[in-house]
């Protein structure tokens, strides 16, 4: 394969090229209330070609591996007939290294009897609960072999598997309908599956306890949130903004995202980085074949950095930070996050809880959008603050704003740093790629928090 | 596939194979340039498998892979979901034109230009807006067989082009955009610049949003982005089994208002999601899933249809290599009486709505919808006054829509598979950031 991988490689007139060759093996398992739903194994292999020619990109996706020579090629006129100005793309180092994936228990040894008869235990577990209506548990583990290699010389076969759980619960009284889930993932470790069923029965649980809470009255309130809600929100929020592929063609853009501006109090420190290791976006290299960094985006306050690609890096001028990434071989990579979280403060827990007369404690995740400025999320789980402690269950919250407002009214942050794994993104139709999100406790002064 | 099937034919009576193979090529813009020009091909082939009542799954994009596809479905099988249904035989299918040869003559060149021109109009209009979108056209082989002789196949050709706008002002940004899709190529992007340029026009200043509750007008693009959805998700027959929709059990009764009619029909020809049969074989018809407020319908495939002692309406969809599930092809809201121009004039005060964002989070099959404001304008004394931002709205599905406040004439295609007019809903929930 390497042969015929740099064979058709060789010789074109084009500024860069580069070809992924992927293998991918996938099963997915689903319940829904007490049947199995779905179950199916998928494999599928292929490759695509890009290349780079005057600033104009041409780009080839194919599931025949017959020709890759004459794909190659077929990508190179594609990008010449974009046609520009001459763009170098941020220099990057020759790599010929292959990478083992990281298997702390690699759920593709599992037999396939055993998780079906686990995920029959959480079922059981869900229904072990009285009121609830409806159930449903989805597992997915995906195999993910590329080979990358480019007209530079380099080569690269990385190998990765991701699992997923998602267990979620309906209770039901009368006409009034509640639902309550969560979401978990690992990077290569079906561990993370294994010994959940208190936590699945607590899903079930949750779901009838929040058929007798009261509804928030909609308004701005002081709101805490949990580590989960507060790193979707340095995700979904902060972390789309710092994706150069925005900003790097838009001057307004730039204005506003200029480095050195201030965002929040020096409390305030936002990293992303695949070069942690063991989380659910880490790697070695991303889909450019450039090595993971760990980067700064905001450090006490001030905007210090941001993720590119190999060419938004080129034209901004900054330091790479191997942040390109593809869902697969059918698109080519694009700006994305990997590992973001919010750094822990020195603050506990109870000291941010203290101060609060009245508030509103947001935890969990159930889905969310912005629109670069503005967000919207739901909270999976909430509850009032009185006189700085956590008092009754509400129903559940969204939270909505601007992100620029809110990252200035985030006024403390506390020392629990937790990930969470569960996340899938979305952007540019690829979706969903594996991330994780972290956070500390943080604590919004001002927030406009609806009833739902 | 025949292969597929004669291995297959050693372990089971009923066996299915479907295959998929495409070919697009996509031009790209970014920041007002052509960016990018892609080709996308691609084959891959789901086998299903019905197992002494069970189903087992499986999907290959290798071609020599015919026998290990059959093994990993024949593998999952003893564990798969219990059906009670037979694969269909062969029968008499509608005649549905999918495919437009004009299709053929599209070439990379002639999008860029037509792109470039729709560019050109509207910066011509608006300087300060930087705009992104492209045009794709391809076509898409699909096949189907199974081992009661079913041996069927037909093509389809698809074009898009979709266009979005970013302004950003200091902290303010502004995102518009529109798109449009049809089975043939279409040099005309009339509809898309004016709807484009009708968001520019109507967001140049900013108005605080009403409080309280409120009427609201949903567009054509805000009623499918914000109602149609969950409204879908209670008609599924799937939803309709697994006892979670709201209108399980309702069939002919009067849920809406007289003013709501809903339809689904993959015959229309060269309409985007156009089809004679279904995913597995079940010939196409039209389904009338809401007359006049009262439910009539709801969407099956066989799996659906056996569980609900139904018949499959034709509606399997989207499972090669997983369960295919039941979902509306080309959706028609019937238009109302009413033209937009006189449902804007009879608001007080209200707000219309384009787009939200989060609207399909929350507890959408209770019929809740909240979402924030992404594009929408305030209505003041019979007309627009200018945009809203940091709103938010909450209302439910089942309650507006059983009392709408008005349905309008000009009814709009959404995305190539939807036809839906604007909607009058009365007394949403408001509430904005001070």
């Amino acid at each position: 394969m390497r042969d015929r991988i740099e064979e058709a490689l060789r010789g074109h007139n084009a500024d860069y090229i580069e070809l992924r060759i992927e293998e991918i093996e996938g099963t997915h398992l689903s319940f829904r209330n007490t049947e199995l739903e779905d179950i199916g194994r998928s494999r599928s292999l292929g490759g695509c070609a890009r290349a780079l020619v005057k600033g104009g990109w041409g780009f080839v996706s194919f599931t025949s591996l017959e020709g890759l020579r004459e794909k190659v090629a077929l990508a190179v006129s594609q990008a010449r007939m974009v046609g520009g100005k001459r763009l170098k793309l941020a220099a990057g180092p020759l790599i010929d290294e292959e990478v083992p994936p990281t298997l702390p228990k690699d759920p593709r040894t599992v037999p396939l009897a055993e998780k079906v008869a686990l995920l029959r235990e959480y079922t059981d577990a869900l229904w072990s609960v009285p009121h609830i209506q409806s159930t449903g548990l989805a597992y997915g583990d995906r195999y993910r072999r590329v080979i990358f290699a480019n007209g530079e010389g380099s080569y690269i076969v990385q190998a990765r598997v991701d699992v997923n759980f998602r267990p979620w619960a309906a209770a039901r009284d009368g006409g009034d309908v509640q639902q309550y889930g969560v979401s978990l993932g690992s990077l290569g470790d079906y561990g993370l599956v294994e010994g959940k069923h208190k936590e699945v029965r607590g899903v079930a649980e949750k779901a009838v306890e929040l058929l007798s809470a009261p509804r928030l009255h909609g308004g701005e309130y002081v709101v805490i949130c949990d580590p989960i809600l507060a790193g979707v929100f340095a995700h979904e929020a902060f972390g789309h903004l710092s994706e150069s592929d925005f900003v790097y063609e838009n001057e307004r853009v730039q204005e506003l995202m200029v480095l050195g501006r201030r965002f929040g109090g020096p409390h305030l420190n936002i990293v992303d980085g695949a070069a942690i290791p063991g989380l659910r976006g880490s790697y070695k290299y991303d889909d450019e074949g450039m090595p993971a960094t760990r980067t700064d985006l905001i450090r006490e306050g001030v905007l210090v950095g941001r993720l590119h690609s190999r060419e938004t890096a080129a034209k901004m001028q900054e330091p790479p930070t191997g942040n390109a990434r593809a869902i697969d071989f059918h698109f080519h990579p694009i700006v994305r996050m990997t590992n973001t979280f919010i750094e822990p403060g020195t603050a506990s827990v109870e000291d941010i809880f203290a101060e609060v007369k009245d508030g509103v404690y947001a935890k969990n995740w159930y889905g969310g959008m912005t629109s670069m400025e503005m967000f919207t999320f739901s909270a999976g789980e909430a509850y009032r603050i009185r006189n700085g402690r956590v008092a009754e269950l509400l129903r559940p919250v969204v939270l909505s704003g601007n992100v620029f407002t809110t990252l200035e009214n985030v006024d403390a942050v506390a020392n629990d740093l937790d990930f969470n794994q569960g996340g899938g993104c979305g952007k540019g139709g690829q979706a969903p790629l594996p991330v994780s999100n972290g956070s500390p406790h943080i604590r919004i002064r001002s927030c406009l928090v609806g009833g739902a | 596939m025949d292969r597929v099937l004669a291995f297959a034919a050693k372990a089971t009576r009923e066996a299915e194979v479907q295959a998929v193979e495409s070919r697009f090529t996509t031009v790209g813009f970014e920041t007002d340039r052509l960016k990018e020009v892609q080709t996308r091909e691609g084959w891959t082939m789901g086998v299903r498998l019905l197992v002494d009542g069970r189903v087992g799954l499986s999907s290959t994009n290798d071609p020599a892979e015919e026998e290990g596809v059959v093994r990993r479905a024949l593998e999952l099988a003893p564990f798969g979901p219990e059906v009670n249904f037979e694969l269909p035989s062969p029968q008499e299918y509608p005649e549905v034109p999918t495919y437009d040869p004009a299709i053929e003559g599209v070439t990379a060149k002639k999008m860029v230009e037509f792109f470039r021109s729709l560019l050109a109009d509207l910066k011509a209009a608006y300087r300060d807006v930087l705009f992104e979108g492209g045009v794709t056209a391809g076509t898409t082989l699909l096949s189907l067989k199974n081992s009661r002789g079913l041996d069927l196949s037909y093509r389809k050709s698809t074009y898009a082009f979709w266009v979005s706008g970013t302004r950003v002002q200091g902290m303010d940004m502004l995102f518009v955009g529109d798109r449009q899709r049809s089975t043939g190529p279409v040099w005309d992007y009339t509809r898309v610049k004016a709807s484009v340029l009708r968001q520019l026009d109507l967001a140049k200043n900013l108005v605080p949003a009403p409080a309280g509750r409120v009427p609201v007008l949903f567009t054509s693009r805000g009623f499918a982005g914000t109602l149609l959805g969950p409204l879908l998700a209670a008609l599924n027959g799937r939803t309709v089994v697994q006892g979670a929709s709201p209108l399980a059990g309702r069939l002919d009764e009067q849920a809406f208002d007289a003013s709501l009619t809903l339809l689904d029909d993959p015959t229309i020809p060269l309409k985007p999601p156009a089809r004679p049969w279904d995913e597995e074989g079940t010939p196409s018809r039209p389904l009338p899933l809401v007359e006049k407020g009262v439910v009539r319908n709801f969407l099956y495939d066989l799996h659906t249809a056996a569980r609900a002692g139904a018949r499959s309406t034709g509606s399997a969809s989207g499972g090669i290599g997983s369960m295919p599930g039941p979902s509306a092809s080309y959706l028609q809201v019937l238009p109302g009486q009413v033209p937009f121009d006189t449902m804007v004039a009879n608001v007080q005060d209200g707000l219309l709505v384009e787009e939200l964002i989060g609207a399909g989070q929350g507890n959408t099959l209770g019929g809740e919808i909240a979402g924030n404001v992404l594009l929408g304008y305030r209505i003041q004394n019979g007309s627009v006054t200018g945009r809203v931002k940091d709103t938010v709205i909450h209302c439910n599905l089942y309650h507006v829509l059983r009392d709408i406040g008005a349905i309008g004439q000009e009814a709009e295609e959404v995305g190539g598979f939807l036809s839906v007019p604007p909607i009058l809903c009365l007394d949403v929930s408001v509430a904005r950031k001070e």
